[in-house]
């Protein structure tokens, strides 16, 4: 009965809080893996979780997909707590983690097919058909998975995780070794289920630019620990604004910037780019003093806010 | 379970094991029995057709009885940790799937298993035996007592012996499903359980008095007391308190490897 209410929620719902974490603690041999991390997502979230490698994302969702046990906190999903009736919570949830484990010598329809099953359901040959039409593997519905590329294996994998119109779901590095065409594909499909659905996704990556311009919240996270969070919308209100530049001799570039006592929150120098946090009004500042030091300058674009906001808190 | 094809390796290495069997059975046989009758002397004849179909069948099952339980910990001490190393819990564990379930339909395939193999087992056996050895009186030597047993009966004493020895694989399976669990890659978990079978085997060999009051206790005791089956008089109750301990050692193992599993954290 849960999971039938988490599905009528999942449509044209306001603001509610659906993920609460507080004080989430986990160690493995003694390494803090994840240390006092608390995030909030709300419905029809798009809700990004970057951080590094080994930042503790991976272990988050293992957390909440009830993998793994937390040593401590309080997680709450959908109002109720993450291990009190643990496959109710789970009906109303997808899970994509890591690398997505198929039966390869079935084909696509099969495989969900043995994976309706799991939740409890016998075959539903029109929801199988909906979610592959929904995330464009139709025409590959009876080719074995064995000879999907790696992009319509991601895609079964999200076919996998929506199945059953969940409201909530995880999908750890989707992006990960996909082709661009794909990339954009699979960011469509997000955008489309979310807009269409009205389901939360909770997206976790590495790289910035996999979730620039897509998602609706984020979630900064490093060293296992809770760096920043908020609704992109109000954060790039707050924050300022990047650039990204090319001279011809950074180093001299970054040293005169710094000297200039142009009040910058960051600079950074790296893979022949410069990239700089600063004020909007400071650009015209910085493209003048480096003229004026006949520092020839190939190339100067605004940074995106999200990354600028990212590079604000990690140094 | 079904679909990997090391349960299809395991069934052909008996399905070869049994054709060697037969192979030496066919060249030697005669001659065993032949050098066997002679040490009882001129005091005692044999009339009739010793090498037969039931002779076959028992000699078979007296040499594959050690190594069957071994194929078996080898094809299920793999299921669950298998499944973990490749990632294939990991899918499923994170649907609303109980755990409870899971395993126990992973352990009710490990117990289909076994009564596969037997079967097989018994059918080939019994079947081959007796298909090209022909039918014929079973005769049974054992610590200094003959039996001797019609066709008809060596066949309902074979039934029972299977079934007995379905117990022990039984037995046998469950422990190896209970490493599985413990152990995070399969040759882990078929290690241990083959050196626990082993060295229990071993303590049960011993012919030490402060090993008596364990032996009745370990399960490795009852691998080869099929063999009671085919003496003149079978002590039924004997049997029942094997089967018995027997099933609580499949009880613990089984609760155990639930109870163990539910806490279970997935990495991989």
């Amino acid at each position: 009965m849960l999971h039938l209410l988490f599905k009528s929620k999942a449509y044209g719902l306001n603001n509610e809080l659906i993920v609460e974490i507080r004080g989430l603690s986990k160690t493995i041999g003694g390494f803090p893996v994840l240390s006092d991390f608390g995030m909030e997502v709300f419905t029809g979230d798009i809700c990004g979780v970057v951080g590094p490698n080994d930042s503790g994302k991976t272990m988050l969702f293992r957390i909440l997909s009830t993998l793994v046990y937390p040593d401590k906190g309080k997680i709450n999903i959908f109002g109720k707590k993450l291990y009190k009736g643990r496959r109710d919570l789970l009906k109303g949830m997808g899970v994509l983690i890591d690398e997505p484990v198929f039966y390869d010598h079935l084909n696509a329809f099969d495989n969900l097919s043995v994976f309706s099953r799991y939740f409890g359901m016998s075959r539903d040959n029109d929801e199988i058909n909906r979610v592959l039409k929904l995330t464009g593997l139709s025409e590959l519905s009876e080719t074995k998975v064995r000879n999907f590329a790696s992009g319509d294996r991601k895609k079964l994998a999200i076919a996998m995780a929506i199945f059953n119109n969940p409201a909530l779901v995880l999908l750890d590095e989707p992006f990960r070794a996909l082709d661009v065409k794909s990339l954009i594909e699979i960011k469509k499909l997000i955008k489309t289920i979310n807009r269409e659905r009205g389901t939360t996704f909770i997206i976790a990556s590495k790289r910035l630019d996999d979730l620039e311009g897509f998602i609706t919240r984020i979630v900064l996270i490093e060293g296992g620990q809770l760096i920043a969070e908020g609704n992109v919308d109000e954060l790039m209100g707050k924050s300022k604004t990047g650039l990204v530049l090319e001279t011809e001799d950074d180093a001299r570039a970054v040293a005169l910037i710094k000297e200039s006592g142009l009040k910058l929150d960051n600079i950074v120098a790296a893979d022949g780019v410069i990239r700089i946090s600063c004020a909007k009004d400071l650009i015209p500042a910085i493209n003048r003093l480096l003229v004026e030091a006949d520092i020839a300058v190939k190339m100067l674009r605004p940074d995106n806010a999200i990354s600028s906001y990212y590079l604000t808190f990690t140094d | 379970m079904f679909t990997r094809s090391y349960a299809f390796i395991a069934l052909l290495v008996i399905f070869v094991l049994m054709l060697l069997f037969g192979l030496s059975f066919t060249v030697e046989g005669g001659s065993y029995y032949n050098s066997f009758v002679s040490t009882f002397g001129k005091g005692v004849e044999f009339n009739g057709k010793l090498v037969n179909g039931n002779m076959f069948a028992y000699q078979l099952l007296h040499a594959l009885w050690l190594f069957v339980p071994l194929l078996i910990v080898f094809v299920t001490g793999g299921m669950i940790s298998e499944e973990k190393s490749e990632g294939v819990l990991r899918m499923i564990l994170a649907r609303p799937v109980s755990k409870t379930k899971f395993f126990t339909a992973r352990f009710m395939a490990a117990i289909l298993y076994v009564f596969i193999v037997v079967v097989l087992m018994a059918v080939l056996s019994v079947g081959i035996g007796l298909l090209v050895f022909g039918n014929g009186e079973l005769l049974v030597f054992d610590k200094g007592n003959f039996t001797v047993l019609s066709p008809n009966a060596a066949l309902i004493r074979f039934a029972v012996a299977y079934a007995y020895y379905t117990v022990v694989l039984f037995t046998v399976a469950s422990l190896s499903m209970l490493f599985s669990v413990i152990f995070q890659n399969s040759l882990k978990a078929v290690m241990v359980t083959v050196s626990v079978i082993l060295s229990l085997y071993f303590i049960t060999s011993l012919d030490i008095a402060m090993f008596d009051g364990l032996k009745p206790f370990l399960f490795t005791s009852y691998f080869s007391t099929w063999s009671r089956f085919f003496a003149v008089n079978i002590h039924w109750m004997n049997f029942a308190f094997d089967i018995i301990v027997l099933s609580i050692h499949i009880l613990v193992f089984y609760v155990l490897a639930v109870v163990l599993f539910n806490k279970k954290e997935i990495y991989n």
